[in-house]
């Protein structure tokens, strides 16, 4: 029976018309004229092929139909393209000014932050201590520098007063003449146990950017960063002031190393003094320099390093080191004093006028006492309270023998007992 | 004016409604709306063609069933009647219907071609020789036949000359496909697996066309067209007017109740359950062959056009 059936509607003579197949196609049908054709349909391989290419041209009579609008002629295409991206076209091109100019923007904030970041992280491992910058009391009374680049814009600024800080020409590029002559720099060491903590030498410090570590002093002031003061200093030098000082005044805590030697600044640099000032951590001269230098151990400070390295005319590398300006003093492990005008290049040893064995030389602000009076103009110009401008000129050099005695020159080769 | 609104305004003025005769002001109005006139048909031949459509299908209802006035209506409003007058003017030869129907059709009958034959040459050759048979050239019984006088108006003019060109691309390959020798040849089944033998697959062949006959047209429709002429969803729902889930469903369903239906039928024909669900397991290239040879078992030869008889 099954099979009868089977015949029966696969045997067909007749098929649908194109009318009906079409009308099928189209859901033209009623639903018994539907029906037959379905029935027709579902044994029918010729019919359903029909049907299927049918409907396959219309598919692409309709996708030709589509496409015909997109073939207008080309002046109405232009016209009608132009039409369409005018308006788009100013707002594109505000806002793409803006991108560029936020990404520049963007780009030089995050250059000046890096120099900021580094220059903070080097200097501790080259600053010498606290002792080197005095309070900014003393800074206020301090003479007005022999140089003449004290840099008055900076201290007209009214911002400047306000916060109680000098301004910083912190972009300016550094010149290192001797490092090139130099080995590269080993990486920072770390931090190795302080030798002295100094949570009372929030006195008044200064931080020179780049100041050339082979000038510093084999003591070595190293700073422990805190995250907040960290994160203080960071915004202040985005706004132009640098308000973290790194080194302590010298009348600062007992604690504060005789022997730190402070960062000459640059002719032309002025520095900061603010009334905040990080915690620092010391070492002695001794403990840092000498022992340093003898040992030669991984673990000395990187100032102290750098000294070792300057190979001085007696044949002996300087076991410490100091300057201002262009003046480069340098003693070696005999103890004798060189002292270098153009920055390292050539070297004269200057005549002992101490006694004992020198182990330490530094620079140190010039006493009010020796300081010149400052021009009337200068002192108008100055900050009211708690600031001072301090200039290379306006500093003295140290020399401490193996005996903690000083003696003191201006000019770093006349030298008198203090 | 519709040609619905027509009717009833002529129902409700009363005039000529009576069931199953043909309102003459319905028959105005639908002769205006389609511009029979613009292809020389005058009122009475528009009458008459309408006459000899409503008599062939009865407006569409049951054989018996007399037709009121609305219903009238609704089955010419059904129609594509401004289609069918034109092609029963070109059918007639009138130049004017002719210039017509070249400027509209002629292109899109070209498109059509090439995109069933998928080539411009036998896309061209075909929509000309189609378009030859159209314009009245060949003749029967000394009588100029055109197979538009076929399209009586149910779908368009357009897609009635798209599926007569699918019909005569359908017809011509397999013709000529019969005539070269076969290039794939199925390849013979491989010896009948030791579990099942020649009468279980005798009876696993008749259960199947025992279940597939029981199927309603619409499932096996469905069945054919997307496991025999691999139609994809789309296509078939496309070609029903229903969504692709309602074509994934019904084949889903249909499969399942075809093989409840192979395995009640193998029982019936003395298999025992574990034997006949073993039977199912048999190759099924043997019922695939099979199953084509039933469905696709269409004699083109005999193909007449039901207006053509």
């Amino acid at each position: 029976m099954a099979i009868d059936a089977m015949k029966a509607t696969s045997q067909h003579e007749f098929h649908p018309d194109a009318e009906r197949l079409n009308a099928f196609a189209e859901l033209a049908l009623g639903q018994s004229e539907r029906n037959e054709a379905l029935e027709h349909l579902a044994v029918c391989g010729r019919c359903r092929q029909v049907v299927a290419l049918a409907r396959e041209a219309a598919e692409a009579e309709v996708a030709a139909e589509g496409a015909a609008p997109a073939s207008r002629s080309p002046v109405i295409q232009a016209s009608a393209w132009w039409k369409q991206w005018r308006v788009v076209w100013v707002p594109t091109a505000v806002v793409a000014a803006f991108a560029v100019a936020s990404v520049s923007i963007y780009l030089r904030q995050v250059e000046q932050r890096e120099t900021t970041i580094r220059m903070a992280k080097l200097a501790p491992n080259r600053g010498t201590g606290p002792a080197s910058v005095p309070p900014p009391s003393e800074q206020a009374k301090a003479e007005p520098p022999a140089s003449p680049a004290p840099a008055p814009a900076a201290a007209k600024s009214p911002k400047a007063r306000n916060s109680g800080a000098i301004p910083v020409e912190r972009q300016r590029p550094y010149q290192e003449p001797l490092i090139d002559r130099l080995q590269p720099l080993p990486p920072p060491p770390q931090p190795a146990a302080p030798v002295s903590l100094a949570p009372g030498l929030a006195g008044e410090g200064f931080l020179r950017g780049g100041a050339p570590a082979i000038y510093q002093s084999s003591a070595s002031a190293q700073w422990r960063p805190e995250k907040k003061e960290q994160d203080r200093e960071k915004q202040q030098a985005e706004n132009g002031v640098l308000h973290g000082s790194l080194f302590g005044p010298k009348a600062a805590p007992p604690a504060t190393p005789r022997g730190a030697i402070s960062i000459p600044p640059a002719a032309t640099e002025s520095v900061v003094v603010t009334t905040a000032a990080p915690e620092l951590e010391t070492q002695t001269a001794e403990s840092a320099g000498f022992g340093a230098l003898e040992s030669a151990s991984a673990s000395r400070p990187i100032a102290a390093r750098m000294a070792s390295m300057i190979r001085l005319p007696g044949g002996q590398n300087a076991v410490s080191t100091t300057s201002s300006g262009k003046i480069l003093l340098a003693i070696d492990q005999a103890g004798a004093l060189y002292i270098s005008q153009d920055q390292g290049g050539t070297w004269d040893r200057v005549i002992q006028q101490w006694t004992g064995r020198a182990v330490l030389v530094r620079r140190q602000p010039m006493p009010p006492t020796a300081a010149a009076p400052l021009p009337e103009a200068e002192l108008e110009a100055k900050p009211a309270s708690g600031t001072s401008e301090v200039s290379p000129s306006a500093t003295i050099f140290e020399i401490v023998n193996d005996k903690n005695q000083v003696w003191w020159s201006n000019d770093g080769r006349i030298w008198t007992p203090k | 004016m519709a040609p619905t609104e027509s009717a009833a305004n002529a129902m409700s003025a009363g005039i000529d409604a009576r069931p199953g005769a043909m309102n003459r002001i319905l028959v105005e109005e639908l002769w205006r709306a389609c511009e029979a006139s613009s292809w020389g048909l005058s009122d009475d031949e528009f009458e008459q063609i309408l006459v000899d459509l409503a008599t062939a299908q009865n407006f569409g209802l049951a054989e018996g069933v007399v037709a009121t006035l609305h219903q009238q209506a609704a089955f010419f409003h059904g129609l594509c009647l401004a289609d069918m007058v034109l092609a029963r003017g070109c059918a007639s030869g009138n130049e004017r219907a002719w210039e017509h129907f070249v400027g509209k059709y002629r292109q899109p009958l070209i498109r059509a071609a090439v995109a069933i034959t998928g080539s411009e040459t036998l896309g061209r050759d075909l929509a000309d020789q189609l378009y030859a048979e159209l314009y009245g050239l060949t003749e029967r019984d000394g009588a100029r036949r055109c197979p538009l006088l076929s399209y009586r108006g149910r779908g368009s003019l357009m897609g009635w000359l798209r599926t007569t060109l699918a019909q005569r691309h359908v017809d011509h390959y397999r013709r000529t496909r019969r005539e070269e020798p076969l290039e794939e040849v199925d390849a013979p089944a491989d010896d009948p697996a030791p579990q099942t033998t020649a009468h279980e697959l005798s009876l696993l062949e008749l259960a199947v066309k025992e279940a597939v006959a029981k199927q309603p047209a619409e499932e096996r429709y469905l069945l054919a067209t997307y496991y025999l002429d691999g139609q994809t969803l789309k296509q078939i729902a496309q070609a029903l007017g229903v969504h692709e889930a309602t074509v994934s469903r019904k084949l889903q369903r249909a499969t399942g109740a075809i093989r409840k239906l192979v395995l009640k039928n193998l029982e019936r024909g003395g298999l025992d359950r574990r034997a006949a669900q073993d039977a199912l397991g048999a190759d099924p290239r043997d019922l695939d062959v099979n199953l084509k040879k039933l469905l696709q078992n269409s004699q083109t030869e005999a193909f007449q056009e039901q207006a053509a008889r």
